[in-house]
């Protein structure tokens, strides 16, 4: 049954993830376990296969909406077994102020929601007190900021500075990403995570949530 | 009357951009997804790894009216407006059948006739050289950069990077820096053709964030002019805004040349190499009838590794430039952008596959782009001198023939076109003596070495 809701996921088919989570509650599955080890587990080989190419973006936006139907099923009961079990983190992600390629960002944010963050997408060419001010509102743990352009990476410095500035920093864990952004560079702003492409993305959020308490 | 035509039609695309039907974003974005596939489909068009220059003329002239049904179910989007801008066939077909087979790009002895090729066409491709756009030390190095494409004797007009800084400033967008990075950059591209003895060069482009700051670069005395163009982007997919119909209604004014630029990702919202070609040709056309362009810069990016030199780039380029070219008088320019950077024979290698399928499929040149275009300063005039010397020598080959060096020569590099393994190469400042801006013997010597493996397949440089 966990195999059926993976498989669901992978193929992109919602009405047969409804069904296969449908299945999962009725056949006594652990609604947790059908979220961790069925639907995620599917999600995660769609992020890898999109990393080597074997499928396309369109596939992995269609496995996104099966893995959207399927949670609209077992979530809901995880919560009524457990409502702790499934806090979810929160990321305010954007393409920085004065740029405005979205696709990557796009991609990255699509994988982290399919991946089980709570996304707050604010879209591009946001300035970086917007993003700061919707993180403090929905007392978010990560700020991605995604920039394709060199002529918008010192808005990525001016975010972390204006953080410290306003006493915030301890606050969030800062990830950057896109085109001409570095690892090097992201340590150098002093930003605390960086990623090159969607599924690292994924990863290294759930390691800096282990390794770095926002508070 | 062309101008009346001209004037006439941008009234008429921003009433569009202002009252067509509204839609989200990204409920566009779903729609082409889902169209594009589907329309793939109905024209029964198939990708093959073993054929990277197809012949089958009926797939080809399938792909132009999967691309024109695509553009005429979806329109053009406009951002600012989240309105459509629709258009209609007899429109589309009027505008193709109306351009003109030739521009002259440049001024005087220095200029160069850049001609509608077409399929296995002998016409040799004009080359659109330069940085494209990617990261260059500001000052002398811009200069000599620029400097080095310009004096390579086939070239046929330089275009620009991208600065970090000016005078020492870090850029950012919408700032008085940005503008003074326009003026400056143009009068920098002025004194390298100058330099190289070709004040009357054809310059592309000035690449610059803002729309509104692009303009400051118009300036008969020290920017760019009339005999000149720049890069006007379409918003990936099939999108565009207010801000560039603006610079597009003052270009077409100041009179220089408007090149449609478009960066389609394969692999993107548009799937796969068929879905993406279908989706390239609908935006040339949209970049015909709503940009009133000259020409067309087709720069296809890998969602992943950033290039377009792989196989699946290359087919998608040449079914894209036949289906043009034998359907249309849409001058579509492919710019080349490779994996590995300069320095490197890897380089020279994709940039010679690239020049010879956009050769043979009825394309003029761009480029070259390196390293996906990430890496500062990894760029000069051998690797554009490579893509123009590779598509002249192809041009008037049959496709069989093309074929057959595809076949032997993409297995030298392909298994390192994933961005993370393929070689990043050096700098121009360490393969070029910046006084004169020439070459050293290392970069050189690759260069032959190339040319002679080529010889040995059957392409004599
Ligand atoms: C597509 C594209 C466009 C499209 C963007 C459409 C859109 N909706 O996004 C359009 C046509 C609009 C465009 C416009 C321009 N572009 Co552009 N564009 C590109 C292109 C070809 C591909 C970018 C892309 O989408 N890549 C694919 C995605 C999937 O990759 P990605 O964004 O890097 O994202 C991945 C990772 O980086 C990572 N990631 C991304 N964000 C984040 C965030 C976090 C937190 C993490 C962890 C990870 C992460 O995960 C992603 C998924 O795998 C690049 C070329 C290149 N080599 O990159 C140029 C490029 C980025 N553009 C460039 C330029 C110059 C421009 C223009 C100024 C052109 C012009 N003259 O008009 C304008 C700028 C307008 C503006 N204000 O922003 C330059 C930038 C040069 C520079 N030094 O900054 C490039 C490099 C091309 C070039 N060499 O000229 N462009």
């Amino acid at each position: 049954m966990l195999d059926d809701l993976a498989n669901s996921v992978i193929s992109g088919d919602a009405n047969r993830a409804a069904e296969a989570a449908k299945n999962a509650l009725t056949g006594g599955v652990d609604p947790l376990n059908a979220i961790t080890n069925g639907l995620n587990r599917g999600m995660k080989q769609v992020g890898e296969d999109f990393s080597k190419l074997k499928v396309y973006l369109p596939e992995v936006m269609m496995a996104a909406e099966a893995m959207k139907a399927a949670l609209a099923i077992l979530e809901p009961a995880a919560l009524k077994k457990d409502s702790t079990s499934i806090k979810k983190s929160k990321v305010v992600i954007a393409t920085i102020a004065g740029d405005i390629h979205d696709i990557g960002k796009n991609i990255v944010s699509l994988l982290m929601r399919a991946n089980g963050f709570e996304i707050y997408d604010l879209g591009r060419d946001v300035p970086i007190d917007a993003m700061i001010s919707k993180a403090m509102d929905v007392n978010a743990e990560i700020i991605a900021a995604s920039t394709l352009l060199s002529t918008s990476m010192p808005y990525m410095e001016d975010m972390i500075a204006l953080l410290k500035e306003r006493g915030l920093r301890g606050k969030f864990i800062i990830m950057v990403g896109g085109g001409p952004v570095t690892k090097e560079w992201a340590t150098s702003i002093g930003a605390d995570g960086y990623g090159d492409d969607g599924d690292e993305a994924v990863k290294v959020a759930y390691e800096l949530l282990q390794r770095v308490k926002p508070n | 009357m062309v101008t009346r035509m001209q004037s006439y039609r941008m009234d008429d695309m921003t009433k569009r951009a202002l009252e067509g039907p509204y839609m989200e974003e990204a409920d566009f974005d779903l729609k082409l997804i889902k169209r594009t596939k589907e329309i793939v489909k109905e024209h029964g068009i198939r990708f093959d790894p073993q054929v990277i220059i197809p012949t089958d003329d009926t797939m080809v002239d399938e792909v132009f009216n999967a691309g024109r049904q695509l553009l005429l179910e979806l329109g053009f989007y406009c951002q600012t407006t989240k309105r459509i801008i629709k258009l209609e066939e007899w429109e589309i077909n009027q505008v193709i059948r109306s351009l003109p087979t030739a521009w002259t790009l440049g001024e005087g002895k220095d200029s160069v006739v850049m001609h509608m090729r077409r399929v296995e066409d002998p016409t040799p491709p004009v080359i659109h050289a330069g940085p494209t756009g990617t990261l260059t030390t500001e000052g002398d190095v811009y200069v000599k950069t620029l400097r080095s494409y310009a004096q390579e004797p086939s070239i046929d007009s330089v275009g620009a990077g991208t600065l970090a800084t000016i005078d020492g400033f870090r850029i950012r967008k919408g700032t008085p820096q940005e503008y003074r990075a326009a003026k400056t950059l143009a009068g920098w591209a002025r004194d390298a053709i100058t330099q190289a003895g070709r004040p009357g060069m054809h310059i592309n482009d000035v690449a610059v964030v803002s729309p509104e700051a692009k303009i400051c670069a118009l300036s008969p005395e020290h920017g760019l002019r009339p005999t000149d163009g720049m890069l006007v982007a379409q918003m990936i997919e099939l999108k565009t805004s207010l801000a560039h119909l603006s610079l597009i209604e003052h270009m077409l004014s100041y009179g220089c040349f408007v090149g449609n630029l478009m960066t389609p990702i394969l692999g993107g919202y548009s799937g796969g190499p068929e879905g993406t070609a279908i989706c390239t040709v609908a935006e040339h056309l949209a970049g015909a009838v709503c940009y009133n362009a000259s020409y067309h810069y087709l720069s296809l990016t890998n969602v992943r590794n950033l290039n377009g030199t792989d196989r699946l780039g290359l087919w998608t380029i040449s079914i894209v430039g036949q289906s043009l070219a034998r359907n249309s008088n849409l001058m579509s320019i492919y710019d080349c952008y490779c994996a590995a950077g300069p320095g490197e024979e890897m380089l020279l290698r994709e940039a010679a596959a690239g020049g010879v399928t956009a050769s043979v499929s009825g394309m003029n040149l761009m480029g070259c782009g390196s390293c996906g275009g990430k890496l500062q300063d990894h760029l000069t005039g051998v690797e554009a001198r490579m893509l123009k010397e590779a598509g002249v020598a192809a041009a008037g080959m049959n496709r069989e023939e093309a074929n057959g060096f595809l076949r032997q020569w993409l297995p030298l590099y392909e298994g390192m076109v994933d961005i993370s393994k393929s070689p990043k190469g050096k700098t121009f400042q360490e393969l070029y003596s910046l006084s004169a801006a020439k070459p050293n013997k290392e970069w050189e010597d690759k260069y032959r070495k190339v040319i002679g493996e080529m010889a040995a397949l059957g392409i004599e440089i």
